[in-house]
């Protein structure tokens, strides 16, 4: 479906084709799941090994730090970074494969 | 003069200038200009104006201390003021952009077709702001007192004139390059000392390994860092730095809570949603959340490594020494009043141990000084073995010295508390004015006004708005702390639920919104007030499943969450025009001429 674009107007609820509609339905699709895998994994990081099993993996040390006691103070942040890299560069990638990128031309009127 | 007071004002003077120069180039005329900058703002300089916008007096100056005496526990800051931002990126900024007007009221009234709702909105979005805004007036005072002598009056009047000059002059363009430059200054300022320190104390230049590495100098030097902080928090008698959720500290539900009110309400503060309006597109919206993360990531993960330098260095030099040979530094902070040794025991040594040195939570100091030269403290002494009262500021505030650091560095660091305090500041300030001209006035009571009295209406509230925050600033009412728990709790059980609804169910209708923002808002307000205002005693016991007020956000939201769908599915769907508009924000290259005509 990557070679569909929508229309550059849409003059009727027709123009708007079954096949566009599939496009951006997939297109929503993907995002949502890909949000959610990345929620997934910042819940973890944040809310399970920093917090709930920061206790046991404070039995470990590595490199001076105590596992948890690390990701809590260090190692969240540092994942957070990441994950934010992954969406921005995953979504400028659905984004173009599914021919709905924002070029910046056609930014909302102003209304006053 | 002295050496240090011409650097100090070196640099407060040359920082001033150039902000008020860039104030004069990026002067507006026109309301786009004034609230989003004209959609204009370069992605990267986007994130550095997020993070001076999101970083205030009190992540700048309060937090490392903050965590230096929490250790583990002060994990929930770090955690919850970084993780938010993965929500905003995720699931606010690049929708909100798309919706492309220039306020969260903007939003909330649009997508719930509803006055009332974006009533509610500009009550949550004034009232937020301003208990913010009053701390970093206060801030700006603080650093302008305990830097340069002034007084704390003098120093706010000095915040209110820079601050009033390029937010109504400039408007959120002005704001913004000034942040991009206040930026720069707070993070060398921060930066800076740290890895002075860093090296100094573990041979490592980089904070946050250094953080894991073995100390070299005093008494504990072959120990790990955190392993030495260990040690001499229980010869001392304190819980363990790395200690969890042991007796004298938070408990695990009540961390938790907090983190996530902290989280969703950082992604929920209408400050740094406006941010993600200034940008041209809605890929730069994500982009830009990335770089704020990490502009802001290089603060919050040195700060964790400086608190605990400090920590260290502080028990390390003056615990179980003689006060007559204490450092400089602790002398002259004694001299500023942030720190006060009662000599408990009379053997002329300063001891650390538990709890608080006297009653009360600040030294009222006598004119009279002790036998050992020390200033006398007029506070009823405490039944414990401490001895010493330090103020969270001065971590910050003190390394340079504590580190022997030259003049320039200490000047830098005053600048960047300055930088610290104005950038957040200048941000609130829009965010109130905005929710007057544009929210109140533009669209509920005077749609029929010109851009040009749009325009001055703005400055008029800004300006009206700065000068209420400084004169709060001088005086500050004796809740101010207590306010703070509201500014996050509120924003989480307010505008997150709706925001994300709104923008991931169609079917969420209005009565759902409003009634959900005011069942979270009731329910939030109402628990702070009885336990910070009513029953302040109360302890973890009374509390409701043991979380405090500063984390009750967290049920909130899910209440918020809980009542809006539950009602939205009772009422009459929203109207085909509204779905079309949510449809419209979810495709980045859809835009609402388009859809028009779709609708016909």
């Amino acid at each position: 479906m990557a070679e569909e674009k929508i229309p550059a107007t849409v003059e009727s609820d027709s123009d708007l084709s079954a096949l566009v509609q599939e496009n951006h339905r997939a297109y929503w699709k993907a995002n949502i799941r890909l949000v959610l895998i990345l929620l997934a994994i910042w819940f973890v990081v944040g809310c399970v090994l920093s917090i709930l099993l920061v206790d046991q993996l404070n039995k470990f040390t590595v490199a001076g730090f105590p596992v948890g006691f690390w990701f809590s103070q260090q190692g969240s942040i540092l994942i957070f970074i990441v994950l934010v890299y992954i969406y921005a560069s995953r979504l400028q990638k659905l984004d173009r494969e599914f021919g709905v990128e924002d070029d910046g031309a056609g930014a909302p009127p102003i209304e006053h | 003069m002295t050496d240090q007071t011409v650097w100090n004002l070196a640099f407060v003077a040359v920082s001033f200038s150039l902000y008020i120069g860039i104030a004069i180039w990026s002067r507006v005329r026109s309301t786009e200009g004034f609230y989003v900058a004209g959609h204009g703002v370069p992605t990267i300089l986007n994130g550095m104006a997020t993070g001076a916008d999101w970083m205030s007096a009190a992540s700048f100056m309060g937090m490392a201390g903050l965590i230096s005496v929490m250790g583990y526990t002060g994990s929930m800051y770090l955690i919850g003021w970084t993780g938010g931002y993965v929500l905003l990126a995720m699931l606010l900024a690049p929708y909100l952009r798309k919706f492309g007007k220039f306020t969260v009221p903007d939003f909330v009234g649009d997508r719930y077709y509803s006055n009332a709702a974006r009533a509610v909105a500009i009550f949550c979005a004034i009232f937020v702001s301003f208990t913010y805004v009053c701390g970093q007036m206060r801030g700006v005072g603080i650093v302008f007192a305990n830097l340069l002598g002034w007084n704390i009056t003098a120093g706010v009047m000095v915040g209110i004139g820079m601050v009033f000059f390029y937010a109504t002059l400039g408007g959120m363009k002005g704001i913004t390059y000034t942040q991009v430059a206040q930026y720069c200054v707070l993070i060398c300022a921060f930066v800076i000392p740290a890895v002075a320190i860093s090296y100094q104390m573990t041979g490592n230049p980089v904070p946050q390994l250094g953080f894991g590495s073995k100390i070299t100098v005093g008494d504990n030097a072959g120990l790990f860092l955190l392993e030495a902080l260990d040690k001499i928090h229980s010869d001392l008698g304190l819980p363990e730095y790395t200690a969890t959720f042991v007796a004298g500290k938070k408990s695990m539900i009540d961390v938790l809570a907090v983190t996530v009110a902290l989280m969703v309400g950082t992604a929920g503060l209408p400050h740094v949603i406006i941010r993600f309006y200034t940008v041209k597109t809605v890929g730069a919206a994500r982009w830009s959340a990335f770089w704020a993360l990490i502009f802001i990531g290089i603060l919050y993960t040195t700060a964790p490594a400086v608190g605990a330098f400090a920590r260290v260095n502080l028990l390390q030099t003056t615990h179980n020494k003689a006060y007559t040979a204490a450092p400089d530094w602790f002398k002259k902070w004694e001299t500023s009043g942030l720190i006060a040794w009662v000599d408990k025991n009379n053997d002329g040594k300063i001891q650390f141990g538990q709890g608080g040195a006297f009653e009360g939570k600040k030294p009222a100091f006598a004119t009279e000084r002790g036998t050992h030269g020390q200033r006398m403290v007029t506070n009823k002494p405490n039944d414990t073995p401490n001895e010493i009262y330090v103020d969270l500021d001065i971590m910050v505030l003190a390394n340079p010295e504590i580190a022997k650091l030259p003049a320039w560095v200490v000047a830098l660091v005053a600048a960047g508390g300055l930088a610290a305090a104005l950038s957040t500041a200048a941000g609130l300030l829009l965010v109130i004015s905005s929710s007057v001209s544009h929210d109140l006035l533009k669209r509920m009571l005077k749609p029929d006004m010109s851009e040009k009295q749009e325009l001055f209406a703005a400055r008029v509230a800004a300006g009206v708005a700065v000068v209420i925050a400084g004169y709060f600033g001088v005086y500050p009412p004796a809740y101010v702390a207590a306010l703070v728990a509201f500014a996050f709790g509120l924003a989480a059980s307010s505008f997150f639920p709706i925001i994300i609804l709104g923008i991931f169910s169609k079917r969420t209708n209005k009565e759902g919104a409003i009634s959900g923002m005011v069942c979270g808002i009731g329910f939030t307000a109402a628990y702070i007030i009885y336990f910070k205002f009513m029953n302040k005693s109360a302890g973890p016991d009374e509390w409701l499943f043991g979380i405090s007020p500063e984390g009750i956000g967290t049920v909130g939201m899910l209440i918020n969450f809980a009542v809006t769908l539950v009602v939205s599915k009772f009422t009459p769907e929203p109207p085909a025009e509204v779905k079309l508009q949510v449809e419209m924000i979810r495709y980045p290259n859809y835009h609402p001429s388009m859809l028009k005509k779709v609708a016909k």
